[in-house]
């Protein structure tokens, strides 16, 4: 058939592009819909990887039928794990919604066929071309759980402990907060130094995780899946560890300011928030940090963002979620708080029981005063919005 | 936040307008569609410089991209395209300060001559570059800025500042600054739809 025999070059010139360049980052359709004589449709230029658009169609259907055939026995033709593998790379490549086709190479991994690194790093070009797969990422998912449970089985002989361990793996170079330089030792000092090099390849790898993650947020505005890929591997590959949190929260912050109407980075901030909000104790402890100061940071950085940005939706919404958290940290006495609170805590306890009217109050003047007289016109249809919101809200005696 | 493209244009006596210094910064989008992006930016310019009036700003959304536009009255044109979330008020700050600029280091004699991209005015890239951070930029975001009396029009499409019976599609495939992989890009992102017709 003379699809097949066009495919199958195809398949080689993709291939050999591959063999040529292991390095290749990015991946992208060229609008060229005709073929130029004797001129490859598959361009590799500065490590980025681009197929003309006429030849997409034939290369897929040439690669997911031999696939299919493999897998439904129909081909009395065997193929060997190294071409299978070429297969399944050339279809998710383009349409990486096939998630038959990412199942196979699940099959590979768990077979050995196909090494994990080697998959994950597929898996990075697919998302250059396709920011927001949600099969992508997941299947992303199931293969770090694999790369979870082979380092942690390889950190077995050590002297940490499976839970806090990952602490140690987290580089705090993120932070710019005034850690106690002691309480950070004895953080490293627990986790074990002689687990060098598996710890540093664990924090390669979630670093690039990390970049993924912002790269394709980058590429395509409000990626939920991204974001919640970002979400999985805080809880999965840093066990929520409190450092990893606060660094999250200085990282995002700049994400945030360059991406204003960008609902998910607002998420995200307030699951770091949230999840924080039940590590009091440890960001006090080892961070001499109250969670209450973080709190009041992020009002402080709405607020800012909103006057200096009017007319964006979006920024209210998070003003919503910051103002009815510090409501709410104001108004009720935490019953868990430890005992060892010196005078100085205790008194700044007694203040805010009080604080919380006088915050309903001047979170209500400050949008009277400077939101509704916006020379916006939609900043000022959200402020009324706001207000009429506070009132109906939170009952004041 | 971003500014993509900043260009000095200068509107020529027969309604045309020719394109004389740009700076981009392309690097957000995929490496292969960088050139279509950095021509249909042009193309927008130029379409927009010719069809305002002198002594007249707009600001043009199309899509998720909005273009800002400033012609003087000696006919020096500026256009500047953002992401929507790109203040206006900055945008057209910018626009002033990049016209005066340009009007003090070039000569008059050349503005109505130079071939495209013939003028070297290298602050250009830097106004760029200064200005993708709106608030370190301009310290005047926060309070009203100096801005003339010119109002601000406002334009919903580019389609809008067209005239009447003029067609974007024909445009771009009558112009001669678009290559042909450029206007097959338009061609197809229009066919499905997608978000990365730059317009």
């Amino acid at each position: 058939m003379d699809i097949d025999r066009r495919g199958w070059r195809l398949f080689q010139d993709l291939n050999n592009a591959f063999k040529r360049d292991p390095n290749i980052d990015e991946f992208d359709f060229i609008p060229v819909l005709e073929p130029r004589n004797n001129k490859s449709p598959i361009v590799l230029v500065e490590h980025k990887l681009g197929l003309e658009l006429w030849c997409v169609k034939i290369l897929f259907q040439y690669s997911y039928r031999s696939l299919m055939a493999w897998r439904n026995k129909k081909a009395s033709k065997f193929l060997a794990p190294q071409e299978l593998s070429l297969l399944t790379r050339s279809v998710v490549l383009i349409n990486p919604e096939c998630y038959t086709v990412w199942n196979i190479r699940k099959e590979m991994i768990e077979s050995g066929d196909i090494s994990i690194t080697d998959d994950l790093k597929l898996n990075s070009i697919v998302l250059t071309k396709h920011p927001k797969s949600s099969e992508t990422f997941m299947h992303r998912r199931w293969v770090l759980s694999r790369f979870i449970e082979n380092h942690l089985q390889s950190s077995q002989g050590s002297t940490c402990s499976t839970g806090s361990g990952i602490d140690g793996f987290v580089s705090i170079e993120g932070i710019d907060l005034n850690v106690d330089l002691a309480a950070q030792n004895q953080l490293h000092a627990q986790n074990g130094e002689d687990n060098g090099q598996v710890g540093n390849d664990y924090h390669k790898q979630m670093k690039l995780e990390i970049n993924v993650c912002t790269s394709s947020a980058d590429k395509y505005p409000c990626n939920y899946y991204a974001w919640s890929h970002r979400t999985w591997i805080i809880q999965h590959c840093y066990n929520c560890s409190t450092q990893v949190l606060l660094s999250e929260l200085q990282t995002s912050q700049s994400w945030v300011e360059k991406h204003i109407s960008d609902m998910c980075g607002y998420h995200y901030r307030e699951y770091l928030l949230t999840t924080l909000s039940s590590q009091k104790h440890q960001l006090w402890i080892h961070f001499s940090i109250q969670y209450t100061s973080l709190m009041e940071k992020e009002h402080h950085f709405i607020l800012d963002l909103i006057s200096t940005y009017p007319g964006h939706e979006t920024m209210w919404y998070h003003r919503k979620f910051v103002f009815s958290s510090l409501y709410d940290l104001h108004s009720h006495i935490s019953d868990d708080d430890n005992n060892e609170r010196d005078c100085e805590s205790n008194l700044k306890k007694t203040r805010l029981e009080i604080d919380y009217m006088e915050l309903f109050k001047t979170e209500l003047d400050s949008v009277e005063i400077h939101g509704v007289k916006s020379s916006s016109i939609p900043q000022q249809r959200f402020s009324q919005n706001y207000i009429n919101w506070l009132n109906r809200t939170f009952k004041v005696k | 936040m971003k500014l993509y493209s900043l260009s000095v244009l200068y509107k020529t006596g027969d309604a045309k307008a020719n394109r004389l210094v740009s700076a981009y910064e392309l690097n957000s989008f995929s490496f292969f569609q960088r050139s279509s992006v950095k021509e249909f930016m042009n193309f927008s310019s130029k379409i927009l410089v010719e069809r305002t009036m002198p002594s007249s700003r707009s600001s043009v959304k199309e899509q998720e991209y909005v273009c800002h536009v400033y012609v003087k009255s000696n006919n020096v044109g500026g256009v500047v395209i953002a992401d929507h979330e790109y203040p206006q008020r900055v945008a057209h700050t910018l626009l002033n300060k990049v016209i005066d600029d340009f009007e003090a280091k070039v000569d008059k004699k050349f503005w109505s001559i130079a071939k495209e991209d013939e003028i070297k005015f290298p602050e250009l890239e830097q106004f760029l570059q200064k200005y993708q951070n709106p608030k370190e930029a301009d310290a005047m975001t926060k309070i009203n800025a100096d801005l003339d009396e010119t109002k601000i029009i406002l334009h919903n499409t580019i389609e809008a500042v067209l005239e009447r019976g003029e067609k974007i599609d024909d445009l771009v495939e009558k112009s001669e600054g678009l290559s042909l992989q450029s206007k097959t890009f338009y061609k197809t992102a229009r066919k499905t739809n997608s978000c990365c017709v730059i317009l």
